[in-house]
């Protein structure tokens, strides 16, 4: 009598995590897996918490910006804007045109470094390791620049409330151009080599897609909202700072190589992302505002000396990954009173359970990658 | 009429009991954004209305402030993302609890069934304000 011999059905758990390769950064997620199809997914974060809200709330207003550098390091300009916004409306403080536009120069050159970070990291997830090598490269031009402007290039400590730090160097805004033509001839050259190779597209095409339903169910933002066919921005949207001065459009996911907010999309949107925000770059380059860095009245004023009068308010503003808030509450005193901010990843990390069941185990770094998720701002 | 005013006229109507649910409409900040000022043992019911209407669908943040003894918890909630006009808009729900009730408070009033991201805001309110976290 032969014995019947079947493959167990029984679903198999298996952890992630906290330190993994296809993870951005710690995270735990405990997957439970039908062979290669993924059945639930739950992801622990907070591994990375740091107090930062509440150190920022310790310590003097001027020193707001070092720990909003902090929230999400790659991305330091947008929280430093989405800070000084939100305590210059509390203090009702003027910030002139020019430091209005050295504002947007830095968040746009961050935009694109953020952005050739998450292409960089999308083309070692695929394996193709020779276009991530490309891209860091270029890179580096670009943290020149924010070294050139600003001193550092992470953690930039370079707004003031009412402007910024220091005036643009010499040379600084040629050094932007020459940077937008260079990046133009790149982004080209990363078209032919990866965007539209077709190993490439079998990999990202048709998976990890995000419908429009789910993207606002869970209040997605940014690129990944786009991608799902949503041509929103808050550049357009709100116009804050000098963004009404500029010309540019907002890309859109289209299902360009499979189906609208899949993978390929979201990678997609962020490219072509880059081309606007170097249209952008362009026109502040030739058109900057003369005038003053810095409101006039914090010029000669000791920063560890401000204090701003008493009230609240919610700033939002259109990071690299999506909608930034910060809330800021002033009781008078040398220190804030809170400071909360909202993240653009919560959302991407709220909906990788959803997105993930039913996908198949090989494809998980690569869903998670397309996402472009900072743990460091959902840790804080 | 904006979305926003449309449905803050719906709110006015809104009894909890025979009692308003809303004490107070303020304008908030800069902008097309407004604070409503609830009672909190309204905040599920203000929510859930806030939801069922089409223009605002995305739960934004959710943000806890001390002041003396007290609470203060505000809800963003911004419009849906299908024009420019709609998604700047904003609206704060806002109430306040005993400092020491968050705990009670969410256990009750909890929106994790009415948007899927306000379970992960509520734990980080708690985390910083509850009992265990408080500092």
């Amino acid at each position: 009598m032969s014995k019947r011999v079947t493959l167990s059905t029984e679903l198999l758990p298996w952890t992630i995590g906290p330190f993994h390769q296809s993870l951005p950064s710690p995270m735990l997620l405990n997957i439970l897996s039908d062979g290669e199809v993924i059945s639930s997914v739950g992801v622990e974060s907070g591994l990375g918490h740091r107090g930062l809200e509440r150190a920022s709330e310790k310590h003097k207003w001027a020193n707001l910006f070092v720990y909003a550098d902090r929230v999400d390091p790659e991305c330091a300009a947008f929280y430093e804007l989405a800070t000084a916004l939100a305590v210059e409306e509390v203090g009702e403080i003027a910030v002139p045109d020019r430091a209005q536009d050295i504002r947007v120069i830095l968040c746009e050159l961050n935009r694109v470094s953020s952005h050739l970070g998450y292409i960089a990291r999308m083309a070692r997830v695929v394996g193709a390791e020779t276009v991530f090598h490309y891209i860091v490269r270029d890179r580096e031009r670009l943290l020149d620049l924010f070294e050139l402007l600003t001193g550092s290039r992470f953690s930039f400590n370079f707004l003031r409330f009412g402007g910024t730090s220091i005036d643009v160097t010499e040379g600084f805004l040629e050094r932007v151009l020459e940077a937008c033509e260079l990046m133009r001839v790149r982004l080209k050259e990363y078209n032919d080599l990866f965007t539209f190779n077709q190993a490439f597209i079998r990999r990202t095409a048709g998976i990890g897609v995000i419908a429009a339903a789910d993207a606002e169910n869970y209040a997605l933002s940014g690129p990944n909202l786009r991608a799902s066919g949503f041509s929103t921005d808050l550049r357009k949207a709100i116009r804050y700072s000098r963004y009404s001065h500029v010309d540019f459009n907002v890309p859109v996911g289209k299902g360009h190589s499979g189906v609208r907010g899949d993978c390929h999309d979201r990678f997609l949107v962020r490219l072509y992302e880059i081309n606007e925000s170097l249209e952008i770059l362009r026109q502040l380059a030739h058109g900057i505002s003369p005038g003053e860095y810095l409101n006039e009245a914090f010029k000669s004023q000791d920063p560890l000396k401000i204090s701003v009068q008493r009230g609240e308010a919610y700033s939002r503003i259109e990071g690299s990954r999506g909608l930034i808030g910060c809330y800021v509450v002033s009781d008078g005193e040398d220190h804030p009173a809170r400071v909360q901010y909202a993240t653009p990843s919560r959302s991407a990390v709220a909906l990788l359970p959803v997105l993930l069941e039913g996908a198949l185990v090989e494809d998980l770094p690569i869903i998670i990658a397309s996402l472009d998720i900072s743990l460091s701002e959902v840790d804080k | 009429m904006s979305s926003s005013e449309d449905f803050l006229q719906e709110l006015r109507a809104l009894k909890i009991g025979n009692q308003d649910a809303v004490l107070e409409l303020l304008p908030f900040g800069k902008g097309r954004a407004f604070s409503v000022w609830i009672r909190p043992e309204a905040w599920r019911q203000v929510a859930v209305l806030l939801r069922s209407r089409s223009e605002f669908v995305c739960l934004e943040n959710l943000a806890a402030h001390r002041v003396n003894d007290e609470l203060l918890i505000s809800l963003f909630v911004r419009g849906r993302p299908t024009s420019a006009e709609v998604y700047s808009e904003l609206i704060a729900l806002r109430c306040s609890v005993k400092s020491d009730g968050i705990e009670a408070f969410f256990s009750k009033q909890t929106l994790s069934q009415v948007w899927p991201v306000a379970e992960q805001m509520e734990q980080e309110a708690l985390t910083r304000f509850g009992t265990v976290g408080a500092q």
